[in-house]
């Protein structure tokens, strides 16, 4: 039955149904108030109140605010709709349907790395059109976008496979990953200016290495190795779903 | 080895939860086309089972298949020929109700334009097509319930769940939702209905299994479970005047088990109805009393159920839980 599982003809179907649940979560989600709020509105002002007053030039910025969007939206998702899911019994739906737990995971964490792509366009538009940022690496943009996008989504579900029916529950527990993370990764602060032990917990951090991807991207000089960048984002973000999976299946054992 | 006849298998199943067995090592067969009452009193382990048959919880042992299809290990063709009406209704409120048939289409592998198709039909058949582009927040009881069957209906499933289908309508909607289970089992669907409403399985129930405190205690139709009860019988009696006697003078007539007053009418379980029915032309004579009605039915299904699982005797446990 593994190989079964792994024909092309179910790994169509189980692909599908997952786009089925993503598309289903964009539409139902996106516009739900702490989506809005943690996603859009929040990295914004918080991105504002650091670089108002500051010297430098506001494209310098725009790397930084598309990083927070990307960050805040990716892992915004699945978090705000995970716990009403399962305080209104729909999330039971997922797991009647012939679709794996793997793959219903993998559709909702596809909704926020849709929707954390498509919310960092806009400061990125917003930079290159308003303020002349430049985008020297468009390759290395995509990559920065594809890759953090999913690895922040996998993050997001991670939080989400907190078995409670309470939508603060998660979220406070996502903020109180997200916001250390936000303060330690080089964004408000560059990592070469950060003192050694700084630099050391900015190295266990995820968002380190998406903002410097989106900085090499943009012509300003990186940290880290950009193949590093993109390798430890692979791992977290395998690591990230690995272990949400393995949650999630721990629960339904339980449940 | 798989019986083609068989819709479901159940065998040894188990579902723990720490130290407390909420399901003990349940086994039974139902075959397709089979209308198959699951009863029993809350907390007694039937939707824990309706949740492992559908693949939303796993069980601790034991083994279920559907068509053939092992739950566990070959949960996706188990779950395809499948779908559930749980007893939560739970369409996706932000949804309207053709998105909610929609979605839920795709996620069952059927095609857009058959989904549509049948979403039609299907909102026609429910009497919801006018309210197809309103959001399901809008919706009241019934019509949730109308729409979470419908959704359960759109993949044509050959197996379908229906844990506590009527729980919570109106008397309208009971009716409505009864007769649309009654077509969806001539249709040829295999009806696996979880209730503890006695009188809903007696009326749609081929078989029933009867399951208390995770075991099942009797499987078989509900007139051979009521004739096996042969320790209950029933008379029930109605004098001219509604204050005729104590309830504690006809539980001391002979044999008599029990006395229970249904509105003017008395209920009697005996072991001897021939003379219980004595005792109580006698009883109307001495009182002065006209019997104005009087029948020996048999015993309910309700009966059968008390008699099995001790809920509701005097000394017996309580019905909740």
């Amino acid at each position: 039955m593994i190989g079964e599982a792994l024909s092309p003809e179910r790994l169509g179907k189980e692909f599908r149904r997952s786009l089925v649940i993503a598309g289903k979560d964009i539409r139902i989600y996106c516009l739900k108030p702490p989506v809005l709020l943690f996603g859009l509105i929040f990295p914004f002002f918080l991105f504002l109140s650091f670089y108002v007053g500051k010297k430098g030039p506001i494209s310098e910025g725009i790397p930084g605010l598309v990083c927070i969007s990307l960050f805040f939206a990716s892992s915004n998702i699945a978090p705000a709709g995970m716990p009403f899911e399962r305080m209104t019994k729909t999330f039971s739906r997922y797991l009647s349907a012939p679709i794996s737990l793997t793959w219903m995971i993998f559709g909702k964490t596809l909704a926020g790395f849709a929707f954390g792509v498509l919310v960092s366009l806009l400061p990125l538009l917003f930079g290159v059109i308003g303020y002349g940022t430049a985008v020297t690496s468009p390759t290395l943009l995509v990559l920065a976008l594809l890759v953090g996008g999913m690895c922040f989504s996998c993050m997001g579900t991670l939080v989400a496979s907190m078995p409670t029916e309470m939508p603060g529950n998660v979220m406070t527990v996502l903020n109180f990953v997200r916001l250390p993370l936000l303060f330690m990764s080089g964004i408000f602060v560059p990592l070469a200016d950060m003192p050694g032990w700084a630099r050391g917990l900015a190295a266990i951090s995820p968002l380190s290495y998406a903002n410097d991807l989106l900085k090499r991207s943009t012509g300003n000089t990186g940290y880290y190795q950009w193949w590093l960048d993109l390798l430890v984002l692979l791992l977290y973000t395998l690591a990230f779903f690995t272990l949400a999976a393995w949650i999630f299946n721990a629960s339904r054992r339980r449940s | 080895m798989h019986d083609d006849n068989q819709a479901i298998a159940v065998e040894g199943l188990v579902k723990r939860y720490g130290d407390l067995i909420a399901v003990d090592g349940i086994s039974f067969e139902v075959e397709r086309g089979e209308l198959f009452g699951f009863l029993g009193p809350n907390g007694a382990g039937k939707t824990t089972t309706v949740n492992i048959l559908t693949g939303v919880s796993l069980p601790t042992s034991g083994s279920a298949s559907i068509h053939g299809h092992d739950v566990v290990k070959d949960s996706f063709r188990a779950k395809e020929s499948v779908n559930v009406v749980p007893e939560v209704s739970n369409a996706y409120v932000e949804y309207t109700a053709w998105n909610n048939l929609m979605f839920t289409g795709a996620l069952y592998g059927v095609s857009r334009k058959e989904t549509a198709r049948r979403a039609e039909e299907l909102l026609r058949a429910f009497d919801l097509y006018d309210k197809r582009k309103v959001k399901v927040k809008g919706f009241s009881q019934g019509m949730r319930r109308k729409l979470v069957i419908a959704m359960a209906l759109i993949n044509k499933p050959r197996v379908l769940f229906m844990d506590e289908p009527t729980t919570g309508l109106d008397v309208q909607s009971v009716i409505a939702i009864r007769e649309m289970v009654r077509d969806l089992n001539r249709e040829g669907i295999t009806v696996f209905l979880t209730t503890h409403n006695l009188a809903e399985a007696n009326i749609l129930c081929d078989r029933v299994a009867i399951i208390n405190r995770g075991r099942i205690v009797a499987t078989d139709t509900p007139e051979n479970l009521k004739r096996a009860a042969h320790s209950v019988q029933v008379v029930e009696v109605s004098f001219d005047r509604a204050d005729a006697g104590a309830d504690e003078d006809f539980a001391a007539l002979p044999a008599v088990k029990e006395a229970t007053r249904l509105g003017d009418k008395l209920r009697l379980l005996t072991e001897d109805p021939s003379a219980t029915v004595s005792a109580l032309t006698r009883y109307a004579g001495d009182k002065g009393l006209k019997i104005t009605y009087i029948n020996t039915p048999g015993p309910s299904l309700e009966d059968v159920f008390i008699e099995l699982t001790g809920i509701g005797k005097p000394g017996g446990e309580g019905s909740g839980g």
